[in-house]
């Protein structure tokens, strides 16, 4: 028996030792501060310098991260951080159970919005003007984009260029003897014969010319398999919201999306697309494009022409030469380019409204956003530490070897990036492909995400229905025919006269609609 | 006993069956093994198929050890699977031993405020307040407390111990034992099947913690290795400039680290388990 409660105790103990945490003090008011010492002129005295719990990083910081040090440093604060990898749970829980950290980052504008209605968020109206920099950084129309009833709630963030479009097989094009395709019934020969000429040279039939990824447009992050025949025909994702003739409408009940779902379905029915493509991932699309079993697919240079992803591109055909279409593919009604999200990155920061009767702190937080929102602090988040990281050569900035190792600087730029400068001086040896897809690329905006979402239907669900029955249509289970059908069934089963109602009104607001 | 023609036919028409069932269940295994095993460039290469690997390497092993905090987040696993588990054991056993005499005080209520969760959990936010508030966040503790007795497990252990003799308690009673006496040298040593049972549920739960970890556990450095797989594979859907997709046999490394473990303490514990299971379940 004597064994038996030693050993229980050793490890209740243990357990009680797994569970020590970093020391952290806590006043009466829940304001966690940490002492460090620091020597002033007469000698010896400590000062107190503020911790700022910061949620939802998604990003995991390596321990190795000398950015958060440096930025601490640099402001005079502690930074609590908290990475989430982009899941909102935790913050969802940590909000409900009153354990709100002092700032968070909110992933979507509808989120923003229901987190406004619960009034957890700080109005930022009052305190701008303590943030200059913050405030100069971003235009009207993107401060509308988080205010609600006249007060501001969040931080936005700066929107990223383009990164998507077409990638073809140029030594399959070569071998084809074909010129670059600049129309459908050109880009349909060329895939017939990508399909059929076994190119690889296994003796198989197992080659299929275009691939990618089909889904929510939101989840695809650029790799949306039709996207390069949605813009062609002047459109973007099916169930994405556009603005044509100064109204809000759904794509897919656009005439033109169906003449663009006509077009899939030609090629589909010539066998040239993957059957795969509805349950492709991001690592199969890319072993199959280096497996030779694909000639055109759609993604983004950081997918396919970063040094690491080329060398899995040749890695089994060393003569694989995979690059973005030269020539786009005109219609009478667009040019096949890219669809962006006029919102960019959703993701915002926003401020504990209780900070409030913290000045305190308050003040230690608009200091930091304020310095974030400086030249100084957007080389340290974006390049790291200079003369460690990068240097400055002629005013430039030039790479040194260790910025490979900030991965993860991603997560931590917490006002995005002035992404062109960014991707041209980390990716030196993409500079082609990064200036092609910001520049050369057509991008057709849509607006679905932001707009608030009415809190009496589920729009999730019209969007899975519309993603559904439009793959059917493609794919030809469903006959053409039936899509007059599919469109009154989107407005009579699910309200989708509703949802645009509410489009119009969110899109008039942030000024989008006149 | 000579066998017929036709049983011997049966008997291997059976066996080939399952020896084909047994490859099936395999297959899966052995794939994730080889590819995990296999040389990225050679995976392509042979197009994905990679049963036997031509060529060994170890490298998606380095990458995934190379993860930040993978080994810390490891070791967090192997703590609470291992502690944690034993600490589970200890709680049921001598919560459902005196649940399981038949003249306990109360013994209903006791019985019944105890099933009360099999039939309604407290929910995430409520949960998450009382771990807050009794100062578990960010602790291991805080995987391990929460759970320390589930109902389940208590019904199945208080209905093992009902079904042991009870003249073995008497018989101990009359030579001067007390009941803990009587629970540590009389209940346990007979109850090896419904401990193996119990301590293979806790662990495997332990083991795969994902949910608990990234709610209570805000810090890198306190989560369990579940978390560190899934913000790894997640990583593959996001459209980032920096981010390096891993690559499939880089995941595969990681789902081998972070399932065999616990498969290997399957046969060990296979015996007990079926035994425990069915006498917990059947006799009451």
């Amino acid at each position: 028996m004597k064994k038996l409660l030693v050993i229980s105790l050793i490890l209740v103990l243990v357990t009680g030792l797994c569970s020590c945490g970093k020391k952290e003090t806590k006043d009466s008011g829940g304001e966690t501060t940490k002492q460090t010492a620091s020597n002033d002129s007469q000698g010896n005295t400590s000062t107190e310098v503020t911790t700022i719990s910061l949620v939802g990083v998604p990003a995991t910081i390596p321990d190795s991260d000398l950015i958060i040090p440096e930025l601490e440093k640099r402001v005079g604060i502690d930074l609590d951080i908290t990475c989430t990898g982009g899941d909102e749970k935790l913050l969802v829980t940590r909000l409900a159970g009153g354990n709100i950290p002092d700032v968070f980052r909110v992933t979507t504008l509808s989120s923003l919005a229901s987190y406004y209605k619960d009034e957890v968020l700080l109005n930022l109206n009052d305190y701008l003007d303590q943030m200059p920099n913050v405030k100069n950084m971003f235009t009207d129309q993107q401060w509308s984009r988080v205010t609600f009833d006249g007060g501001i709630y969040g931080i936005p963030r700066r929107m990223e260029g383009n990164y998507g479009c077409w990638y073809i097989r140029y030594d399959w094009l070569d071998k084809l003897g074909v010129p670059d395709p600049t129309n459908f019934d050109e880009l349909l020969e060329v895939a017939k014969l990508m399909t059929t000429s076994d190119l690889d040279g296994n003796g198989k039939n197992d080659t299929y010319a275009i691939s990618g990824r089909y889904g929510a447009t939101a989840s695809t992050f650029g790799r949306g398999a039709f996207d390069g025949f949605w813009t062609a025909y002047g459109v973007t994702g099916p169930e994405t919201i556009m603005i044509k003739d100064n109204q809000a409408v759904m794509s897919c009940t656009l005439p033109e999306f169906r003449l663009a779902v006509e077009e899939i379905r030609r090629f589909v029915e010539a066998g040239v697309v993957d059957p795969e493509i509805l349950s492709n991932t991001s690592d199969s699309i890319t072993e199959k494009m280096s497996m030779g079993k694909v000639g055109i697919s759609y993604g983004g240079w950081a997918n396919y022409s970063k040094p690491a992803q080329a060398k899995i591109l040749t890695a089994v055909f060393p003569e694989a030469s995979w690059g973005p279409f030269r020539a786009e593919i005109k219609t009478d009604y667009g040019v096949s380019g890219a669809s962006n999200s006029a919102s960019g990155n959703d993701a915002v920061y926003a401020i504990n409204a209780d900070l409030a009767d913290e000045p305190e702190k308050l003040e230690a937080v608009l200091k930091l956003f304020n310095y974030i929102a400086t030249d100084e602090c957007d080389n340290l988040l974006s390049f790291g530490i200079e003369n460690e990281h990068y240097k400055v050569e002629n005013n430039t900035i030039v790479k040194l070897d260790k910025m490979d190792e900030l991965s993860y600087g991603w997560g931590i730029q917490f006002l995005g990036r002035q992404d062109m400068i960014y991707c041209m001086t980390k990716f030196a040896d993409c500079a082609d492909y990064i200036k092609h897809c910001a520049e050369d690329v057509t991008i057709y905006t849509h607006y679905g995400q932001m707009v608030e979402k009415p809190s009496d239907m589920n729009v999730s669900d019209i969007e899975a229905y519309v993603l559904e029955q439009v793959a059917q249509f493609m794919f030809g289970t469903q006959d053409m025919d039936k899509w007059d059908d599919f469109i009154d069934a989107l407005y009579t089963s699910y309200s989708l006269q509703d949802y645009i109602d509410v489009a119009n009104e969110s899109l008039k607001n942030l000024g989008y609609i006149k | 006993m000579v066998k017929s023609r036709s049983e011997k036919i049966y008997q291997f028409v059976i066996a080939s069956i399952l020896i084909l069932i047994g490859i099936l269940c395999l297959f899966p295994m052995l794939y994730v093994v080889s590819v995990s095993l296999t040389p990225y460039e050679e995976y392509l290469r042979q197009s994905g198929v990679v049963l036997f690997p031509k060529k060994i390497t170890f490298e998606a092993y380095r990458q995934f050890w190379k993860e930040p905090y993978v080994l810390r987040c490891f070791i967090n696993t192997v703590l609470i699977s291992t502690f944690g588990t034993a600490l589970n054991i200890i709680a049921t056993v001598l919560m459902a031993y005196p649940l399981s005499k038949r003249d306990l005080v109360f013994k209903k209520f006791f019985t019944i405020f105890a099933l009360i969760p099999l039939l309604i959990t407290g929910g995430m936010i409520p949960t998450y307040l009382i771990v807050k508030n009794t100062g578990l966040l960010n602790s291991l503790a805080a995987l391990v407390i929460p759970t320390l007795i589930t109902p389940y497990t208590l019904l199945i252990t208080k209905s093992f111990f009902s079904s042991i003799n009870g003249s073995l308690f008497e018989s101990a009673r009359i030579d001067g034992a007390g009941e803990f006496r009587v629970l540590c040298s009389i209940a346990l040593p007979v109850s090896k099947p419904i401990i193996a049972t119990i301590g293979l549920m806790y662990g495997v739960s332990h083991w795969n913690e994902y949910f608990s970890s990234l709610m209570y556990n805000s810090e890198s450095t306190m989560r369990t290795l579940q978390v560190v797989l899934r913000e790894m594979l997640n990583r593959a859907n996001k459209m980032e400039a920096d981010i390096a997709v891993p690559t499939r046999t880089l995941q595969m490394a990681g789902v081998i680290v972070s399932a065999v473990p616990i498969i290997l303490v399957y046969p060990f514990l296979q015996k007990h388990f079926t035994q425990g299971i069915m006498l917990g379940a059947v006799k009451g």
